[in-house]
This record gives C-alpha cells, sequence and structure tokens, in this order.
C-alpha cells in the first residue's frame, strides 16, 4: 500500500544522528508557520492593504473557473456517462463485466476544475478481476450506449493504462478503474491492471471522499485552483500533485489555532510561506495524508530534488516582489499592470513554460498515485503553448539560489559529502512518471540529491553575471530584482526533474 | 522557595571561595551580567531585603523574611554579611540612596546600580581571595561591639574593604545569591559611600545604643510600627563598627575567629532565621554542602585556604542551626560532618538510609509544615510588626533554641531543660560539634563550657585579629546582645589572638550566660548584651541568674522606649516574679495510700501531676484570670493586648506595607520582568543542565566531535565554574541528538571562546568596573565638599529621616555623580564569541552626562587603574560616541567602551513630546544624545535577554551560532544583532515544545525564509521600547530579502545535510558504532559484488579528516 512508504523510517536516523545510544526514532521537524504562531509576532509595521490583493486573486479565480460551457458540456457528458454505469450495475444482463460502484472523484468531484482542462474523473469498482480486456469491454460497452442514446453527438473512447476515457468534443471523463479491494490480492500483472493504478484510484476516492467532508469551503476551492495555477506557472511546482495542492490548501485555510477559516489573501500567502518556510523539505513533517493509514507525509511522494524545487520556487516567488502584494505570483504588478503580470492576468495560456512539453513526459501520467490524473491532464494541455517568459524563468530560478549560495562558503569537498555520509549513497529513484519512492526517501535523504551533490561540487566556479540569469526571475528583472546579479554562482540544485 | 535561596547560596559559598580564579571567571560570564536581570527579579526575600524602598518596607520584610536571608548571607560571606547589613543603613539612613534608585521612576537603570559589582567578582588570585575573606570576616567580627574604636581611618578602610568584600560576595553564583547579590549589590557602593560618609559623625558610643536597640529590633521579630526608627538609627552604626575590623583584620590572617562571627550573625536572627529555612532544603542543603565542600577541599591547594574553608564549614553550619548564638564548632576542614542530622526535628539518624526515611517521616514533615507557616506567615502579612504572629507566640515565652520548643514560663523552661530529651539533643549537639545554644542560667556554666571548647579547639592556622578579638572579651562595653554571645565566641577562638585560656574562658561564661538568655528570647538576650555592656568587664560570675535579669530588665525597659509595654509584658512574664495565688484552691488528690498523685484547682477546674506544674499553673494568666474572677478582683494581672487589637494592628501593618510594595512596583519600570524572572530563572537553570548534558555527551569518548572537547557550550552566558546541581532522579530519557544536533553542537564549541578570552575579558572589565568606582568616590568625594548646603530641602519628601546626618547622606547619594556601571552587550548577554575583543559597559550617571564629566573621568580612570592593578591600560575619551575607551596592552588586547548615560535622558525624551522647557536646563556640553540613549537601550536589551533568551533551551546557542554566521558570512552582516536575538528568540519560543539545537536552527531559517523579515512582513516588535518600534526598521528592502534569501538557502542545506556548508565547518566523521556496522554490512556485500565505492568514500572522508 502506498501508506507504506512512509514507514519504517526510523532506522536511517538511528543510524546517522544518534550517538552510540542506538536507535533514534524519526521525530520530523515541525516547520515554522507564521499563522500558527502569529502571537509571537505581533505586528508592529502598518498592515498591507490587502484589497487589491484579494481582488486579484478572486479575478484570477473567475479567469481559471471553467465557462459555463465548459461547465455544460462536462456536466452532460459525466451525468450520461454515469447513467450508463448506474444501469450496468442495475442490469448488468449479459455484460459480463461485473461493476460494484462508480464514483465521481478529482478536480470535477471537488469543484476545483481549472479552465480549458475540461476533463472529469470517474472510478469504477469492479467486482471482478480488472484484466485488460474487461476495461476495454467496458469502455466499448460505455460509448455504445452513449452512441445509440444519442448518435449525433461525436464520441471517442481510448483505453489507456488506468482505464479509459470517453471524450466528446469539448469534453473528457476519464474513467479509472479498479477493483474491490479483496480482489487486489489476486491480481496477475500480466493480465491485470497495475495495482498502483488501482490502489491510485481507490484512493482517489477516498481523497473525494475526504475532500466533501473536509475541504468543502468555496475558499479551500478557490485556493486550491489559484495553487494550481502557480503550479503550471511556476516549474518548480510541478511536482506538487493535485492531491498536495488539496492538502495545502486545506491546511493553509483551516489550519489555524482559530480553526476558522482564513481569507483566501491570507490563506494563499500563507501558501507560500510555509513552502518557502520547508514545509515539503525533507525531514519536515509536512503535511500528513488523512487518507493513509499510519502517517504518511504526502510531500515524500516528490523527489528530495522536487521537494527542493519547490520549496526554492516558493522563494522566487516571495523573494522577488518588493511587497508582499507583488510578490504574490500572478497578481504582483496589479498596480504596474505590465509585463508577466499582465500576461498571468490574460490566462493560464501564457503560462511560461518553456520546457513544458519535454518535461510533461516525465512528469505525467500517474503522479500523486492516480485519482488526479485529471488535473494532470489540466497540465499537460495548458503548457503546451510555450511562453517567452519562461525562458528567462526557467533559467533565473537557479540563479535566485546562486545569489545565496555565492554567499555561503562553499566547501570544494562538497562532492565528498555523498560518500562522506558512508550511508547508502543516494540513489533517487525516479521511474518514469511514477513516483515510486523507496523506503529511503520518505525521511530526510540519507545524502544529498544527486542534483545538489553535484552541482555543490562544482559551485565554486563563479558565475557570470552576464549569463542569462542575470535579473533573477523575470519579475525580478523587471522591476528591479536584478541587483543581485554580481554574485550569482551556479544553482545548487536543479529546478527541475528532468535535469536529474 | 524564598528560603531556600539562603540555604542554598549559602552552601554553595564555600566552594565558590575556595576555589579560584577560574571560578571567579565563570561566575563572572555566569551570570551575564546582567547585572540587569538580577536586580530585576528577585524573589520575595530577595525583594524585601534587596529593595527595600523605604525603611519601612525594609523592617517589614526583614522580621521574617529577611532573617532568613540575611542569614544567609552572613553565610555565604561574611562579606555578605557586611554588606547585608548595611543595607537596611543605606536605606533608612538614605531614603534615597542611588542604588535604590532604580525603584524610583526615574531611574530605569539605575537599579543596576552597582549589583553588577557583585558579578564582577573580580578573580582574585587565591590569596587575595583569601584576604577577602578575611576583610569580610573582620566584617562580622566587627560586629562585636569590641573593635570600634578609631573612626577615621578605619572608616575609610572600611570603604576599602566594603569593596572587598564586595568582590568577595560576587563569587557566589547560586541562584539564591544572585538574588541577593543584587541586594546586597546595591548596596555594596552605597553603603560603603555611606559608611565612609557617614561614620565620622556618628559617636560610637551612640552608635552603641543605636544599635542595641536595632539589634532588639531584630531579635524580637515582633518589630512595632515604630520601630523602624530605632532601627534605622542602630543600624548606621553597625557599619562603623564593622568598619573598624578590617583595620584589625588587615594584618592578620583570622582564620578562625570568623567562626565566633558567624555565630554572631546567627545570633541576630537566631530564633526567626531558624523558622525561615526549610527544613528540607536545609537538609539538601547541608548535603549539598558537604559536597561542596569536599571539591571545594580538593580544589584548595594552600593550607590557609583549607584553613577558610574550615571556618566556612563552621559558619555554614552555624548558619544552619536555628540557634545562631552558639558557638560552632567548626569542622576539621577535610571531614565534612558525616552524621546525618535533621536539623528541622533536631535529632540525628543513624545513615542516610535512615535519614531519608525520617525527611519523608510525618513527623518530619509535619514540623517541616509547621515551621513553613509560621515562617511564610512572618514574611506574608507580619511585614513591619516583625511578624507580630510569631511574635505573640514567642513574646511571653522562653524559648530553648536547642530543641526549639517554647516554654510558657521560667519554670516550664527549667523543665524542659532538665528533661531528657533536651539533655539528649544537647549530647548529640556536643557530638557533632554543633553549636549549642546556652541555656539557662543554671546550667550555663556546663554549657559554656562546652561551647567555649569547642572554639579553642578550632585549628585556627592563622593567627586571628588579636586586637578585635582582644576588644572584643576585654570590652563588652559592646552595647548590644549578640555582641555577647560574640563577645563569647570571640574570646573562645581568641586563643589564636593570644588571649589563652582562662582569661577567655573566663570572659566567655559570662558573655555566654547573657547570651542564653538572649537567645531564649530576644528580648531578654537584649538585656543580656546591655546587661553585659554594663557589668561585662566585671562580671565574673558565671552564675548569673536572676540578679541579672532585674538588671536586665531596668536596662531593657531604658532602652526600649519605643516599644516598652511589650518588653515589659514579656518581662512580667519571663522573670516569673508573679506571686503565686490561690494556693488554697489547689486542693491535693490522694489515692488510698495517701500518696498525692495530683493536684485539683477548683478554680479553674483542672488537675496536674507535677508540684512544678502546680507552681506554674498558680502563676499562669489562666489561673490569675480566674482568682481575679472568683476571688479577688483586686488582683494585677497583666493585660494582654486583645487579641482584636493585635489583628487590627497587624492588618494595619500589612496594609501600610501592602501599599508601599504596590507603589515600589508601579515605580519600577521593568515590573514584568520581575515575575517573567522567577520563572525563568528555573528554566534558565534547567537549559543550564541541558547544555551540562549537550557537554557531557560532546565528551563522551566516542561521541568524538573531532573538534576536541568543546569548550562548555552555553556556558557563556551562565558561570562555567558553577557546578551544576544534577536533577535528583533519574534524568527523563531524552532523544539521542541527531546529526544536526551534533554539527550546531560541534560549531558551537568552536565559536565558544576559549578560557583565556574569558580571563582576558573578564579580568579587563572587572578591573574597569572597579577603577570606576574608585573614580565615583572621588567625584562624589569633590562634589561633597562642594555641594553640601546646596538640597536640605530636597528631603522633604523623604520618609521617616529626621537625622541630620542621615540628611546629608542622602543628599551625597543622590548627588552620586557615578551611580553605576553595568555591562551591556555580549557581555551581559553572555553572548561572546571566540575572538570578540570588544566588550560594553554602562556608566550610569545621575545627571545626563556630560563632556565635562566625561573627561574629568578620563583624568582620573588612569590613576584608579593603577591602584587596581599593576597592569598598564590605555584610557582615551571618545565624545562622540560618548564613552570612554580602555584597551589593555597585554595580549590579548581587550577593550572595554564605557559609555555614559543617565536615566534622565530617556525621561526627558518622554517629555519632549509635549513641552521643549526639558531642553532648557540641560548642560550645554551635553554628551550625544542618541549614544546615550542607546547605551540606556543596551542596558534594556539586557534584561531582556537574561529574562527571555537564558532560559530557552538553545535559544542562546542559535543566537552565538547565529552571530558567528553574522560574522561570517557578508549577507547576514546587515542583520542587526538586536533583531536578530529577538528574532531567535521568537521563533524559538514560540515553537510547540523545546527544541533541540539542531531543531532551533532550523526553525530560525524556517522562520526568516518563510518570509517574515520581508517588507510587508509583521515586523519585529521592540520589547525594550515604550512605543512599538521595529526592530527591522533599519534594514533595507534588498538587505531583507538577501537574508531571507540566504536563509532559505541555509535551510536547504539544512534540509539536505550539508548543515555544515551553513555553519562553516567540514562535515563530522561518523562514529556512530550503529552506523559503521551497518556500514560494515554494507561494505562487505559491496565487497562482494566488487563494489567498494563506499569504502573507497568512507575512507577517503576519515583521511580528510584525520587531516584536518
Amino acid at each position: 500500500m502506498r501508506g507504506d512508504r512512509g514507514r519504517g523510517r526510523g532506522g536511517r536516523f538511528g543510524s546517522r544522528g544518534g550517538l552510540s545510544q542506538g536507535y533514534r526514532p524519526f521525530v520530523p521537524h515541525i516547520p515554522f508557520d507564521f499563522y500558527v504562531c502569529e502571537m509571537a509576532f505581533p505586528r508592529v509595521t502598518p498592515a498591507v492593504d490587502d484589497t487589491s490583493l484579494s481582488e486579484c486573486l478572486l479575478k484570477r479565480n473567475q479567469d481559471l473557473s471553467p465557462n459555463s460551457v465548459e461547465q455544460s458540456s462536462i456536466l452532460s457528458l459525466v451525468t450520461k456517462i454515469n447513467n450508463v454505469m448506474d444501469n450496468l450495475i442495475v442490469a448488468p444482463g449479459s455484460f459480463e463485466v461485473q461493476i460494484e460502484e462508480v464514483r465521481q472523484v478529482g478536480s470535477y468531484k471537488k469543484g476545483t476544475m481549472m479552465t480549458g482542462h475540461n476533463v472529469a474523473d470517474l472510478v469504477v469498482i469492479l467486482k471482478i478481476l480488472p484484466t485488460l480486456e474487461a476495461v476495454a469491454a467496458l469502455g466499448n460497452k460505455v460509448v455504445e450506449t452513449l452512441r445509440s442514446q444519442d448518435s449525433t453527438e461525436v464520441l471517442s473512447m481510448l483505453t489507456n493504462e488506468t482505464g479509459f476515457e470517453i471524450s466528446s468534443a469539448d469534453a473528457t471523463v476519464k474513467v479509472l478503474i479498479t477493483t474491490v479491494p479483496p480482489n487486489l490480492r489476486k491480481l496477475d500483472p500480466e493480465l491485470h491492471l497495475d495495482i498502483k493504478v488501482l490502489q491510485s484510484a481507490l484512493a482517489a476516492v477516498r481523497h473525494a471522499r475526504w475532500f466533501e467532508e473536509n475541504a468543502s469551503q468555496s475558499t479551500v476551492k478557490v485556493l486550491i485552483r489559484l495553487l494550481k495555477d502557480l503550479r503550471v506557472q511556476f516549474p518548480g511546482f510541478e511536482p506538487l500533485t493535485p492531491w498536495i495542492l488539496d492538502l495545502l490548501g486545506h491546511t493553509a485555510v483551516m489550519n489555524n489555532p482559530s480553526r476558522q477559516p482564513l481569507p483566501l489573501n491570507v490563506a494563499y500567502r500563507r501558501c507560500l510561506q510555509m513552502l518557502s518556510a520547508g514545509l515539503f523539505l525533507p525531514g519536515s513533517v509536512g503535511i500528513t495524508d488523512p487518507c493513509e493509514s499510519g502517517t504518511f507525509r504526502v510531500h515524500t511522494v516528490m523527489t528530495l530534488e522536487q521537494q527542493d524545487a519547490v520549496c526554492l520556487s516558493v522563494w522566487k516567488i516571495l523573494g522577488a516582489g518588493k511587497s508582499w502584494r507583488r510578490q504574490l505570483s500572478g497578481l504582483r504588478n496589479v498596480d504596474l499592470g505590465r509585463g508577466h503580470c499582465d500576461a498571468l492576468r490574460e490566462g493560464v495560456r501564457e503560462a511560461p513554460r518553456k520546457e513544458g512539453g519535454g518535461r510533461r513526459g516525465a512528469g505525467g501520467g500517474g503522479r500523486g498515485g492516480g485519482g488526479e490524473h485529471g488535473d494532470a491532464g489540466v497540465k499537460s494541455r495548458v503548457l503546451k503553448k510555450p511562453a517567452r517568459a519562461s525562458t528567462r524563468c526557467q533559467e533565473r530560478l537557479p540563479s535566485q539560489l546562486a545569489a545565496a549560495a555565492g554567499k555561503w562558503p562553499t566547501h570544494t569537498n562538497a562532492g565528498r559529502t555523498s560518500g562522506g555520509c558512508a550511508g547508502p549513497s543516494l540513489v533517487l529513484p525516479h521511474r518514469g512518471g511514477e513516483r515510486k519512492l523507496t523506503e529511503e526517501d520518505n525521511a530526510r535523504p540519507s545524502a544529498l540529491p544527486v542534483s545538489l551533490v553535484s552541482a555543490s561540487a562544482t559551485a565554486p566556479t563563479p558565475h557570470k553575471p552576464s549569463e542569462g540569469c542575470r535579473g533573477g526571475p523575470f519579475f525580478l528583472k523587471q522591476y528591479g530584482g536584478g541587483r543581485r546579479g554580481g554574485q550569482k554562482t551556479p544553482p545548487i540544485a536543479p529546478t527541475t526533474t528532468s535535469r536529474i | 522557595m524564598i528560603p531556600i535561596c539562603p540555604v542554598v547560596s549559602f552552601t554553595y559559598v564555600p566552594s565558590r571561595l575556595g576555589e579560584d580564579a577560574k571560578m571567579a571567571t565563570g561566575n563572572y560570564f555566569g551570570f551575564p551580567h546582567g547585572g540587569a536581570a538580577q536586580y530585576s527579579q528577585q524573589p520575595a526575600a530577595g525583594v524585601g531585603y534587596t529593595h527595600p524602598t523605604t525603611v519601612a518596607s525594609y523592617t517589614v520584610h526583614q522580621a521574617p523574611v529577611a532573617a532568613h536571608t540575611v542569614a544567609a548571607a552572613y553565610a555565604p560571606t561574611a562579606a555578605t554579611v557586611a554588606v547585608a547589613r548595611p543595607a537596611p543603613v543605606a536605606v533608612a539612613a538614605a531614603a534615597t540612596a542611588a542604588a535604590y534608585g532604580g525603584y524610583q521612576p526615574a531611574h530605569t537603570a539605575a537599579d543596576y546600580g552597582y549589583a553588577q559589582r557583585q558579578q564582577e567578582a573580580p578573580p582574585p588570585p587565591p590569596p587575595v581571595t583569601t584576604q577577602n575573606y578575611q576583610d569580610s570576616y573582620s566584617y562580622v567580627r566587627s560586629t562585636a561591639p569590641a573593635v570600634a574604636y578609631d573612626t577615621k581611618q578605619y572608616y575609610q578602610q572600611a570603604t576599602a574593604s566594603a569593596a572587598v568584600a564586595t568582590a568577595v560576595a560576587q563569587p557566589q553564583p547560586t541562584v539564591a545569591e544572585s538574588y541577593y547579590q543584587t541586594g546586597t549589590l546595591n548596596t555594596t557602593w552605597e553603603s560603603t559611600w555611606k559608611k565612609s560618609l557617614q561614620a565620622p559623625k556618628t559617636g560610637y558610643s551612640q552608635g552603641a545604643t543605636q544599635y542595641t536597640q536595632a539589634q532588639q529590633a531584630r531579635q524580637v521579630t515582633a518589630i512595632k510600627p515604630a520601630a523602624p526608627i530605632p532601627t534605622t538609627s542602630t543600624f548606621s552604626i553597625y557599619p562603623v563598627s564593622s568598619t573598624v575590623q578590617p583595620a584589625a583584620a588587615a594584618t592578620v590572617v583570622p582564620a578562625y575567629s570568623q567562626s565566633p562571627t558567624y555565630s554572631t550573625a546567627a545570633v541576630t536572627y537566631s530564633g526567626t532565621s531558624y523558622s525561615g529555612y526549610e527544613a528540607a532544603v536545609y537538609s539538601a542543603a547541608s548535603s549539598y554542602y558537604q559536597q561542596q565542600q569536599q571539591q571545594q577541599q580538593q580544589k584548595q591547594a594552600a593550607a590557609a585556604a583549607a584553613a577558610a574553608t574550615a571556618a566556612w564549614t563552621g559558619s555554614t553550619f552555624t548558619k544552619k542551626t536555628p540557634f545562631q548564638n552558639k558557638q560552632l564548632k567548626p569542622k576539621q576542614p577535610p571531614k565534612p560532618p558525616q552524621i546525618h542530622y535533621c536539623d528541622v526535628c533536631k535529632i540525628s539518624c543513624a545513615g542516610p538510609q535512615t535519614y531519608k526515611e525520617h525527611l519523608e517521616g510525618q513527623k518530619h514533615k509535619k514540623k517541616e509544615a509547621a515551621l513553613k507557616v509560621s515562617q511564610s506567615g512572618n514574611s506574608g502579612g507580619a511585614g513591619g510588626t516583625g511578624s507580630v504572629g510569631s511574635a505573640r507566640g514567642t513574646q511571653n515565652q522562653l524559648r530553648c533554641e536547642l530543641c526549639d520548643v517554647s516554654c510558657t514560663g521560667a519554670d516550664a523552661y527549667a523543665a524542659h531543660i532538665r528533661g531528657a530529651k533536651h539533655q539528649k539533643v544537647v549530647k548529640l549537639h556536643t557530638k557533632l560539634g554543633k553549636p549549642i545554644p546556652s541555656t539557662e542560667p543554671s546550667v550555663v556554666t556546663q554549657t559554656s563550657a562546652t561551647t567555649t571548647a569547642a572554639p579553642s579547639k578550632v585549628p585556627s592556622p592563622a593567627v586571628s585579629s588579636a586586637a578585635s578579638s582582644g576588644g572584643a572579651s576585654a570590652t563588652p562595653t559592646s552595647s548590644y546582645l549578640k555582641p555577647i554571645s560574640i563577645v563569647g565566641g570571640a574570646s573562645a577562638a581568641t586563643p589564636a589572638s593570644q588571649v589563652k585560656g582562662p582569661a577567655s574562658s573566663a570572659a566567655a561564661p559570662p558573655a555566654i550566660a547573657s547570651a542564653v538568655k538572649k537567645a531564649n528570647t530576644p528580648k531578654i538576650n537584649f538585656i543580656g548584651g546591655n546587661k553585659l555592656q554594663t557589668t561585662g568587664p566585671k562580671v565574673d560570675d558565671v552564675k548569673v541568674a536572676q540578679p541579672v535579669l532585674a538588671a536586665q530588665t531596668q536596662e531593657v525597659k531604658a532602652d526600649l522606649a519605643p516599644e516598652p509595654l511589650s518588653a515589659q509584658s514579656t518581662l512580667a512574664a519571663l522573670q516569673s516574679d508573679v506571686q503565686p495565688v490561690g494556693h488554697d484552691y489547689v486542693e491535693e488528690v490522694r489515692n488510698d495510700e495517701g500518696k498525692v498523685i495530683r493536684f485539683h484547682c477548683k478554680l479553674c477546674e483542672c488537675s496536674f501531676n507535677d508540684p512544678n506544674a502546680k507552681e506554674m499553673h498558680l502563676k499562669g494568666r489562666r489561673h490569675r484570670l480566674q482568682y481575679k474572677k472568683k476571688v479577688n478582683p483586686d488582683l494585677q494581672v497583666e493585660v494582654k493586648p486583645s487579641i482584636r487589637a493585635r489583628k487590627i494592628q497587624e492588618e494595619k501593618m500589612r496594609k501600610q506595607m501592602q501599599k508601599e510594595e504596590y507603589w515600589r512596583r508601579r515605580e519600577e519600570e521593568e515590573r514584568w520582568r520581575m515575575e517573567m524572572r522567577r520563572y525563568e530563572e528555573d528554566m534558565y537553570w534547567r537549559r543550564m543542565e541541558e547544555e551540562q548534558h549537550w557537554d557531557e555527551r560532546r565528551r563522551m569518548p566516542d561521541g568524538g566531535y573531532p573538534q576536541g572537547p568543546p569548550g562548555p557550550p552555553g556556558l557563556l552566558g551562565v558561570r562555567p565554574g558553577l557546578p551544576i546541581p544534577q536533577p535528583p532522579g533519574p534524568v527523563p530519557p531524552r532523544r539521542p541528538d541527531s546529526s544536526d544536533d551534533r554539527y550546531v553542537m560541534t560549531k558551537h564549541a568552536a565559536i565558544y571562546p576559549v578560557e583565556d578570552e574569558l580571563q582576558a575579558i573578564q579580568k579587563i572589565v572587572s578591573i574597569t568596573e572597579r577603577a570606576l568606582k574608585l573614580v565615583s568616590d572621588i567625584i562624589t568625594d569633590q562634589d561633597k565638599g562642594k555641594g553640601k548646603e546646596e538640597d536640605k530641602d530636597k528631603d522633604k519628601d523623604k520618609d521617616k529621616d529626621t537625622d541630620k546626618d542621615k540628611d546629608k547622606d542622602k543628599d551625597i547619594q543622590r548627588d552620586r555623580a557615578l551611580k553605576g556601571v553595568m555591562r551591556v552587550g555580549v557581555l551581559a548577554k553572555g553572548l561572546l564569541l571566540r575572538g570578540d575583543k570588544n566588550v560594553n559597559l554602562v556608566l550610569l550617571c545621575s545627571e545626563k552626562p556630560t563632556k565635562t564629566l566625561l573627561t574629568r573621568i578620563v583624568e582620573h580612570l588612569p590613576k584608579q587603574l593603577t591602584m587596581v592593578t599593576p597592569e598598564k591600560y590605555e584610557v582615551k575619551a571618545s565624545i562622540q560616541e560618548a564613552a570612554i575607551i580602555l584597551t589593555s596592552s597585554a595580549d590579548p588586547k581587550m577593550e572595554v567602551t564605557i559609555t555614559l548615560t543617565s536615566p534622565t535622558i530617556r525621561e526627558e525624551n518622554a517629555r519632549d513630546g509635549d513641552v521643549t522647557s526639558g531642553l532648557v536646563k540641560d548642560p550645554a556640553d551635553v554628551l550625544d544624545r542618541q549614544k546615550c540613549l542607546d547605551a540606556l537601550a543596551a542596558l534594556r536589551h539586557a534584561k531582556w535577554f537574561q529574562a527571555r533568551a537564558n532560559g530557552l533551551q538553545s535559544c542562546v546557542i542559535i543566537i552565538r551560532i547565529l552571530r558567528d554566521l553574522c560574522q561570517r558570512v557578508p549577507t547576514w552582516a546587515a542583520f542587526p544583532s538586536w533583531a536578530m536575538e529577538l528574532l531567535v528568540e521568537k521563533a524559538i519560543s514560540s515553537a510547540s515544545g523545546p527544541l533541540s539545537p539542531g531543531d532551533a536552527l532550523r526553525r530560525v531559517f524556517e522562520c526568516i525564509s518563510s518570509g517574515i523579515l520581508l517588507p510587508g512582513g509583521p515586523g519585529l516588535v521592540d520589547p525594550c521600547e515604550k512605543n512599538s518600534t521595529d526592530t527591522l526598521g533599519a534594514m533595507s528592502e534588498q538587505q531583507r530579502e538577501d537574508i531571507t534569501s540566504s536563509a532559505q538557502f541555509a535551510l536547504r542545506l539544512l534540509a539536505f545535510r550539508q548543515i555544515h556548508k551553513v555553519l562553516g565547518m567540514d562535515p563530522l566523521s561518523q562514529t556512530n558504532p550503529r552506523f559503521s556496522v551497518r556500514n560494515n554490512r554494507k561494505r562487505r556485500r559491496e565487497n562482494s559484488d566488487g563494489v567498494d565505492s563506499c569504502e573507497g568514500e568512507g575512507k577517503k572522508d576519515k583521511k580528510d579528516y584525520d587531516s584536518h
């Protein structure tokens, strides 16, 4: 089970940290969260006027939300498919694929869909073992039934490793196939769908339910949508799975001492602050998955590099602006009204992502363990258009760091570190699109991510300010953030997984 | 809790003293000086004692609580005693004493006053230390009426010695002590000056009387409202006598004369003080003390030192024992008493086990509780009334100090003395070598014999001051009671002083005899004292019984003018001169054989078995009342104030006290810290333990930190030499260090200043402080000449002082231009890092510092420096900085920056808002205001730091680490250190629980990288400013961003196990056996696979490490 990944972490720490006293249980670090201990930091500076930010966020949300056409089309498609499935459940007739249950999951169910990505997810729980044939048969059956109901509609059905998708002209329903849990033990990899896929579909069901029960405030939904937008804009956030974003959004809004939902602007800011404070760094307690048994820290599905990249990317946002208002991505410059922000406000499609395509290959698919495939798809669509700005952005993420790196005494022997740790040297599992990590991956790394190591090993070469990274992130450059240019050294960490 | 303090401190002292400069050093840094903090947070007792704003308040506290305090003070160092005593004087006489200025609204910082001095504890080279002791002792001794004859010279010396004494007192590190010290401290300079000034004026003889009175006030415990006044006057004299001491002591090494001294001290507080201590505490303390002592002994090389220790031991005991007026028989230094003695119950136990059981037993607990109650009752409500409650209890009672038993009459007392129980205790105490309070007159001979014997047995290695002891024995002119016991002691101890044998013993018995009485009932004692005074020389008769009493009575009446009533009644009750009445109404009840088995009083409807009891009953008040009622209405029955009246009075006193308390508190600007501190103090010690723990781990052989055994981590802010009381019982299991923790602690050890540096800094600072004090004295002296007449009228608002001398003193106090010197900055906070060569002091002036003043100081300073030390220091003034810069010529070169400032500067600041008139009277050449304000702020920061950061686990460590970071990494240089400290404290304190160093560091980085510094963030409020101020205000946006970015980078490094890069150190080798086991396994496997990269890595790593 997925949840198992979170366990058994203690051993490494026992070996690394403790003295001769032996076993040292891994106790994750609780990162600093301003809003949890706000009392300790009474405000002395004048409060920031957040109205424009709020407006911006709302506006942005509106832009990101699916329009009515999209909504109705997806709704009708989902309804039709649901009906077909229901009929199959009720009256299977001679159809040999027996269905236990059909559940709506994912962003459609949660109400966090984004415009331009009209994909709904359904989980079909089979009573039988999910053979590839059964999946195909089910898909065909559904499509045929639909076609028979309305012959005018153009529908296509494609099977994939998770099930099949049925697409109409402007909407897609992804059907994720899984089976009843008892069947999971009887699977034969040769014949049936991958157990991971099945499990992730089941997890998606749990997620949907949890979300419905816990995170249905509209603030949370809006925030999640905004976070997804961020993820699209900043490649460093790419590894954040939809489920992580859900949890993050929920945490940011709800997890405060008063237990009252925070306003959107505050929660948004808080998300960034938490990420910047290393919420998802190795060793951090992060967010515990409420839908897994035991304590499973959701961010451990990301590779170490990705965790690092997430943290780093936030800094791009946080550190880039000259004020909170401007720092907040997508909304900075409301007052300036030009450059990147305009682009952002004009729509997601402008999102900067130079290598979007390439990376998508790596990151797409089952990231995050399924259930949110639809969301994953969002990215692929949206990102297809590379933006000019992205180049700069790409370049600067590391450079930003470099600014800092330049100020630290760098050790030439840094490369030794990985070996010096003498633990199993770090081999980061990064298998295709799947984020399956070894046990090592869940707590803090026993060594540095390869990239970190290698980068820092070579770090001492000073970077010329004139190189492309001169100005920091694009917006930084535009608005005066380039001052740090002179101190650049090469990045110590890659911002994208594709570099590894 | 309060009572504990004294005990502890007391206990501790000896070792402290015994130890050498190193200890002192530790101390020095140890309690970071904050002189500041100390003063602000004194516990009740300390407070009461320390900060008596007014005479009244002082008195109040004193009765019950202060008694303990004082006793404690005595114990620790005679010096302390000396200091402590003057305190009241200072207070009373000079209500305005600068020391207390702190409490006056105006002075924020004033309170720091001289508190620091103590802490500085100049690391006296061992011999010096000894000398100091002696001096201090001499103070005590001086108590002995005997000594003081010369006035002027002595006084001057006294001043000097007072300083020394202070110094001596300083080393005492215990928490409790710090409190005391503060109190004491404040007094120190004050009192010293006081003395020097005042002494000449006060007539000695006059003094004597007064003293007596004062004595009485104290001893009696029942201090009437009126009492304060007598006290005041009394005390003024006291210092005088103490002053004298030094002269005598100067030549001699009076190791042993001290013990008597102690007893003296004890006497003063005798009855009350005992109750002061919690029994448990005491026992704990004593055991602790023993340990202490052993340690100490080990450390002491010099024989003289050992002797001193012995003396200390003796004193220690004395102090602990309730009956202080006994002479103790100081134990042989090397052997601390092994008898398990319960001081509360006055019994000895066969072994530790039984002792423990006893301590846990019901009986003991009850006694202890009773003690506590009485004591708390005293301290709480009684106040100025002198613990009316207890007074009521004791007033008419004879008390056997030895057994802690009160008897209602002489007969009962006699019965007790004869009793088996008492005898047993006496035996035990004799065996223990504990002081045995003299008993009733008739028994006296015997008792005194033992007592005298004890002291004379003492192997006093040094020559005690012949002069003083001689004086003591020869001159029973001494006005006060204690003297009596003292005299006894002195004479006993005199062997050293060559007043050997018969002479001394002859002198002693009478003294003791009278002392005996005194011990039992304060008043009587008092009388005894007087008696002694008058008759002393002539009285050879050991059996001073009734006649003496009679004489005493008269004396008492004369002296006790302020409270004739109580005195009289007491006497009446005690003297048993009451004629028994109503014999007829007592029937003898006989048994069948006609033998009288009991008596029955028909009037009172009660019966007794004992003829003695019958007698007592007949004399008793109850019986007499009955008799009066039923038989003869004309019978005089002494009037006892009704309970109600007493209560009302009590209530009144309490209210008054509360009021004073209230005002005092209000006046304290930093009041909140006070409460804070108590809590923090605990935290602080906990942290100390923690750090100690870290330290130990680090030193563990296989813990092997490559950097070698780090210095005492975290001890910067603490006293390194301090034996930290390890928590009794099992230490709660704690998490093993994480790797980050190890890195942080290793780094911390690396940046922690080396011993040499600490020494050097401590030296220069203490020298500077001492020299400044001298300068202050000089300037004051000079000013005094000019300004005597000027402000006589100023004191109208001051309380009860009517004495002209006092007034003058007060003026002088007030006018003292340089009020005190305080440590600030890294020095006070204990944040010194290796390589830090600059430390800051703040010199508080009473008026706004001017250039004139600055140059004046600069003129005087070099001269005074040469008086303090032979070493060369370069002094230069920096007008722009409003500072004097002192540089040492020796290596390592240290620099002390002394900034002048005055609390008045800040006041004006407040005033500025509405009126500009405040500026009008400014002298023309006032120093830069901002600098002065900064200096004041620095003081507040130091206080804050002590209160908040010191107690927080890992906090100081992390602040040091970050300080280092700020020095190493340019980006961080922009981070104001004050803001950094605040931030770290907030970050760590806002965590859900205590953090290990590694976690704490990570959290701080997290905090910063969450954007807390960025513009638009909340800012960092400055807790030390009235107006909400953003400490980050000075940082530019760019700097904030840079730091945030850098912090995030650090955070990432940290998360990815590259913390060594953040810390700027090399990776530590892995020494964890478990780890290597695993590694081996892996290696094996890999080897079998033909891959040995891992091993290779490991080897390389190892090599690298070795080469470092």
